[in-house]
């Protein structure tokens, strides 16, 4: 959970694959895979908004698997503060 | 409709005369996956549409190829049961639900892969490890015999094998530390014929390739269906991994027969000969894959040879009469063998074995090829199959394994590897080189087999549920369909009143695919 909060590139699992796509007429998105096979794509922008392309209607897929579009926040809460806030989402899980 | 099937192993010598049906797992008992039919063909797929549906409402997954015969298809469901469908409008006329024990243990699911017929009789093994004979006409049971302990973790997956008047069965269990077998049964009485173990006992030729005690819990399985050569009176059956699976220090040596294919007489199951694709495996290679037999001029003269696509990442080719080694290439990424010898013998990269560090291994131990079937269609001349592009770090988690009946053994965790997503692709391999013409890339690594038929075209699924059919020289897709359902099964075809459909399993429904005419 720290290593996700400092470092969220450090690992993305891949149901939140960041992905770049562009379409034939130029138009170009950023955003989250929400599903893919061999012959579509579906992505979530930033704005939360679905879309859904056929891979034939794209000339570019590019993954980033080391690119996570959560922020870090290593240098925007004190050790302290982590602290805080790993034992707060910890508590959000509920008894063992 | 009379149901009165009768499937003699005659009928099913001569399978390629009746391409309408499919009498046995692989179509024919040279096990070429391909369907004779060409109703259906490149210029009309594009409207291929559903015929019927058939939901079995059990879930797990779907792994059977049915067999089709005299107006009734026949398939296997998970949890081992068993439905006839009547083939005009997909309806069920019987189905045989066996009560799952309590205490059975499997690896890979509750799965069935299909049936075989003789006679009069449908032959299923079945996940507590019996081997049992249903009427065809009513689904009741003839006999039930016991093949294996399945307190032991014994299981049977694989659809037996009709040959003459027997019944040839694998068994599944070694990542439980089984000790192999293959088994033959009297079709009329359930009697057991023969048992060759995979394991040799202390005595037997290859126990010396087993240090200590470790052939009592060897596991060399054999949990996918064979091929038989009639003329040569041999079955041709792979071999799984020996155990532990991923940790080799306390069986030192080739491990003998496992990760081989074996020829055996049909009759006595007497050993003729054996190749092992991947001695002393700590990687879970099992060579559990269909054997493909061919007759054919090859370098300059007519051999009878086997091609097999092994999980190992490599393709095979050898004689079938004596094993001699012709043909290895790999067909996919692999870095755990250095290459091959000139007798075939991998030349193992220490770097890929697991450590506790982590060892960086293509494929991983699911392998590039599995349990799903190839096709050959010896018009295009090309071997199509299903590949698996995934690798791992495998990490030993055990300096020493000690043995627990129905206990998982097998010495190393897999974990993927950073920042890399696996993939996959139906191959075209040229069946004499092993050399790849085309391939048509999916999304993640398929766990189906594929159809080549007489219509131009090669079928094949994904995990994401798309069935779909490729040109089968040029690889280009022909057409396609999303099922909703993930794709675990081999496809076939059959004809019916004049009308071919293709069959996939997909989710938990059987799909029969026509086009309107």
């Amino acid at each position: 959970m720290r290593t996700a909060l400092v470092d969220p590139d450090a690992s993305v699992p891949l149901d939140f694959l960041q992905v770049r796509v562009r379409t034939k007429d130029g138009h170009s998105l950023t955003g989250v895979r929400v599903n893919e096979d061999a012959f579509s794509i579906q992505v979530r922008d930033l704005s939360n908004q679905f879309h859904s392309y056929w891979k034939s209607e794209l000339t570019e897929i590019a993954k980033e698997p080391k690119r996570s579009l959560m922020p870090s926040f290593r240098n925007t809460l004190t050790p302290a503060e982590l602290d805080d806030l790993i034992a707060y989402l910890q508590s959000l899980q509920g008894g063992k | 409709m009379l149901l009165d099937g009768q499937v003699p192993y005659e009928r099913i010598l001569k399978a390629h005369s009746e391409p309408g049906n499919w009498l046995t797992y692989s179509g024919d008992y040279q096990a070429h996956g391909y369907s004779a039919l060409d109703q259906i063909k490149t210029s009309n797929v594009d409207r291929l549409k559903v015929a019927w549906m058939y939901q079995t409402g059990v879930l797990g997954h779907f792994e059977t190829t049915p067999l089709v015969f005299d107006g009734v298809m026949y398939i296997t469901e998970p949890l081992s049961g068993v439905t006839a469908l009547d083939l005009r409008t997909g309806r069920p006329i019987w189905t045989y639900k066996r009560p799952l024990q309590k205490g059975v243990v499997v690896c890979c699911g509750l799965v069935n892969r299909g049936l075989a017929a003789l006679d009069d009789q449908l032959f299923l093994g079945t996940v507590d490890a019996h081997l049992v004979a249903l009427d065809m006409r009513t689904g009741r049971v003839r006999w039930d015999v016991q093949v294996a302990d399945y307190k032991a973790a014994y299981s049977i997956t694989a659809a037996p094998l009709a040959v003459k008047d027997k019944i040839i069965i694998g068994i599944a269990g070694a990542e439980y530390g089984i000790r192999g077998f293959l088994d033959a049964y009297d079709a009329k009485t359930g009697a057991r014929a023969w048992r060759f173990y995979t394991v040799p006992a202390p005595g037997e030729p290859g126990n010396e390739t087993w240090s200590g005690d470790s052939w009592k819990t060897g596991g060399a399985p054999t949990w996918v269906t064979g091929a038989y050569d009639p003329e040569a009176n041999l079955v041709y059956w792979g071999t799984g991994n020996p155990s532990p699976d991923m940790i080799g220090d306390e069986r030192k040596g080739d491990n003998l027969y496992s990760d081989a294919l074996l020829a055996l007489d049909a009759d006595t199951g007497k050993l003729k000969w054996h190749f092992q694709f991947t001695p002393h495996d700590t990687l879970d290679m099992d060579a559990n894959q269909v054997p493909v037999l061919l007759d054919a001029d090859f370098r300059g003269r007519p051999r009878k040879l086997v091609l097999f696509a092994n999980r190992n990442g490599f393709y095979y080719l050898l004689d079938r009469l004596t094993g001699e080694y012709l043909v290895g290439k790999a067909f996919a990424r692999q870095n755990w063998a250095m290459g091959l010898d000139q007798h075939g013998r991998p030349i193992w990269n220490p770097a890929a074995v697991p450590s506790f560090e982590g060892a960086l291994v293509y494929p991983d131990d699911d392998g590039t090829a599995n349990w799903f079937s190839p096709s050959l269609d010896l018009k295009t001349g090309l071997l199509y199959q299903n590949v698996r592009e995934k690798g791992a770090i495998q990490k030993r988690t055990t300096k020493s394994l000690s043995f627990e009946p129905g206990h998982l053994y097998m010495g190393a965790d897999r974990l993927p590897i950073p920042g890399e997503e696996p993939w996959g692709a139906l191959r075209a391999l040229d069946w004499k080189t092993g050399e790849m013409r085309w391939e048509y890339r999916v999304h993640s690594p398929p766990w189906c087999g594929v159809l080549s038929t007489a219509g131009g075209l090669v079928f094949s699924g994904t995990m994401e549920g798309d069935f779909f059919a490729v040109d089968a020289v040029s690889g280009k897709l022909a057409w396609r369909i999303q099922t909703g359902g993930e794709i675990w099964s081999n496809p076939m075809s059959y004809m019916s009143e004049g009308k071919q459909y293709i069959v996939v399993a997909a989710g938990t429904a059987l799909i029969a695919f026509s086009i309107d005419r």
